[in-house]
């Protein structure tokens, strides 16, 4: 489709005079029409967007997995919302192809939306091409490095608890990830009533995607409690609820551990309910981090720069015959 | 000769119109200022009459989209006599909302941005939005029936009402790049009115300081980017005070001396042209 557009902006630019001065530094990515330029959207890209990041950045593909309300949208919409206030630690803001697409999430997170509480949108069932970009700027090592998050919806993971084959056939991008994120509900595991079933829900869901294949061989698995400030405030009226929590990282442990090399866990209250008590982003700065860094990590397989290049273009192509495949 | 063409972005009531006016009459009546201008070539009556608002310190009204100014040329000289066109646009701060919500720039103005040496962005002190939280405000708060019943009611999104102006600016500023193909670019920041910066600071603040505290977020893109975006920062106030002041303004005998710029040094100077100097330095 991209390809379709560019010939018809060559056209357009063919047909029509340009100034002397313009034709020496017209830049022929941009879509320039009749009377105006076409600017990028702005909003959350699909997989196909991603490519002119992916070939030619450092990219970390993070795939946020839980199912619905266990806070996927408000995690990445926090990690923005702090970027606005100043850097994550040594990490600053360098850019974003989405910038759009984080206002739209963060909106009703502000006062101005006129909500009374703190709650993002939830994503649509059927949005399996949603990703945020952020372009992060290491001040000390003066080095970038890319994150495309994924933000799908909730009800589609939840569609293919324990079903391998609808999980292969919706949710292949997953063997991609640099990062899975499970989310837990932290507010359902202080809760006796639900924290068994949630437990069973989260184990399945990562058991399927491992069992689907998805996993690829460097892939990075962080366990991730979310709503961490009720867990803590819960925990000092009920004191079952710690040793549930370090059963249920033992679990996962005893599921996983000969499968997935790196098993990260983390505690997160991304938009706590009373900040006096623990502050907005608890946990968030540690998460960034983990996914930069692990990055940093791997082995750099090419180092010559023409012959990077022609893996770029290997690359995408990669992703063209995954997205054919997952098609 | 070369033509040295600049850019001028900023939302609107960021202080472009009021700079240009004053520009206009330190060129024609300062003469131990960086720049001066060498002949009127054209018409400038656009130009005189901003700048006479500014002289008798009346409010300069906003450019509004129709009324934009693309083709002010000005033929100036430099202390060592060498000829300079500027090419100095005036234009809506309307254009740049129009840019940032529909996502598309008119074609003559990414002329303008792809052939420009230097950039200059506006920023009013008074008119930034800040990206304020609900969990921001104290739980008791929130929960008290008055507050509830204070609050207004939910309603959608309006991109240019609502985002924050960091976040505006950093996306028409990535516009910029993106339409250049990352070619480097002078960019001055501007803060204009920064009388009252200084008059609410409690200690003395550089305008690089106030971006870092009041815009956090464009001041982690401008240091990230530094290899394509060449900063440099400063305060002016271009009236030099309030308008409501303005008997205190006009027993200044010569309007050029209400100027007051200060550079990213500290260093106090009254030559309203030292941006233009600073965007017109060759970049690398």
């Amino acid at each position: 489709m991209n390809d379709k557009l560019n010939t018809n902006v060559k056209e357009d630019i063919q047909s029509e005079t340009i100034p002397n001065e313009l034709e020496n530094s017209l830049n022929i990515g941009v879509d320039v029409y009749d009377d105006i330029v076409k600017l990028p959207h702005g909003n959350a890209l699909t997989f196909e967007e991603t490519y002119r990041i992916t070939s030619t950045q450092r990219v970390s593909l993070i795939v946020l997995v839980g199912p619905s309300g266990c806070g996927k949208t408000t995690l990445i919409t926090t990690i923005y919302q702090l970027l606005q206030k100043g850097p994550l630690e040594e990490y600053y803001f360098a850019g974003s192809e989405t910038l759009s697409g984080f206002e739209q999430r963060a909106f009703p997170t502000r006062i101005t939306s006129g909500n009374a509480s703190s709650q993002t949108t939830k994503t649509r069932r059927g949005i399996l091409d949603s990703i945020l970009h952020l372009k992060l700027w290491n001040c000390n090592l003066k080095v970038f490095q890319d994150l495309l998050i994924t933000d799908f919806s909730g009800e589609d993971y939840r569609s293919i608890i324990a079903n391998v084959d609808l999980a292969r056939e919706e949710f292949g991008v997953i063997r991609r990830a640099d990062h899975i994120v499970l989310l837990i509900d932290g507010e359902l595991i202080s809760n006796k009533k639900y924290r068994n079933g949630i437990e069973l829900e989260s184990l399945h869901l990562l058991k399927t995607i491992r069992d689907a294949n998805l996993f690829n061989k460097n892939v990075c698995v962080d366990i991730l409690i979310s709503k961490y400030d009720i867990v803590k405030e819960r925990s000092l009226e009920d004191a079952t609820i710690k040793i549930f929590v370090e059963d249920l990282h033992k679990k996962f442990n005893e599921q996983f551990f000969s499968h997935i090399s790196n098993l990260n866990y983390f505690n997160v209250a991304a938009m706590p309910e009373d900040k006096s008590k623990t502050q907005i982003g608890y946990g968030l700065s540690a998460l960034v981090k983990s996914w930069v860094e692990y990055k940093d990590k791997l082995p750099i397989r090419v180092t010559n720069k023409t012959l990077q290049n022609q893996m770029s273009s290997e690359f995408n192509l990669y992703d063209i015959r995954a997205m054919e495949e997952i098609k | 000769m070369n033509e040295n063409k600049c850019f001028i972005i900023g939302l609107p009531e960021a202080g472009k119109t009021t700079y240009l006016a004053a520009l206009w009459y330190f060129l024609n009546y300062k003469k131990d200022g960086s720049l001066r201008v060498k002949k009127f070539i054209g018409d400038h009556s656009y130009l005189s009459s901003i700048s006479r608002k500014w002289a008798d310190t009346e409010e300069i009204p906003r450019t509004k989209p129709e009324f934009e100014k693309l083709d002010n040329i000005l033929t100036l000289e430099n202390s060592e006599k060498d000829n300079i066109i500027l090419a100095f646009p005036d234009l809506s701060g309307e254009s740049f909302q129009y840019q940032y919500e529909r996502r598309e720039a008119e074609k003559k103005h990414y002329e303008l941005i792809i052939n420009c040496l230097g950039v200059l962005l506006f920023i009013h002190p008074e008119k930034i939005k800040e990206p304020c939280l609900i969990s921001d405000i104290p739980l008791h708060l929130r929960k008290n029936e008055e507050y509830n019943d204070n609050i207004s009611e939910h309603s959608p999104r309006n991109p240019r009402e609502n985002d924050p102006t960091q976040v505006q600016l950093v996306e028409l500023l990535q516009f910029i790049t993106y339409m250049r193909n990352n070619k480097p670019v002078n960019l001055c920041i501007i803060i204009s009115a920064w009388d009252l910066v200084e008059e609410t600071s409690q200690k003395e603040i550089l305008p690089e300081e106030f971006i870092k505290s009041k815009m956090p977020l464009l001041w982690q893109y401008l240091i990230s980017n530094s290899e394509r975006l060449l900063v440099s920062y400063y305060g002016i106030s271009a009236q030099g005070g309030k308008l409501q002041d303005s008997d205190k303004l006009l027993e200044i005998t010569n309007p050029c001396e209400r100027i007051r710029i200060i550079d990213n040094n500290g260093t106090l100077s009254k030559d309203i042209t030292l941006p233009l100097i600073m965007i017109m330095r060759n970049v690398q």
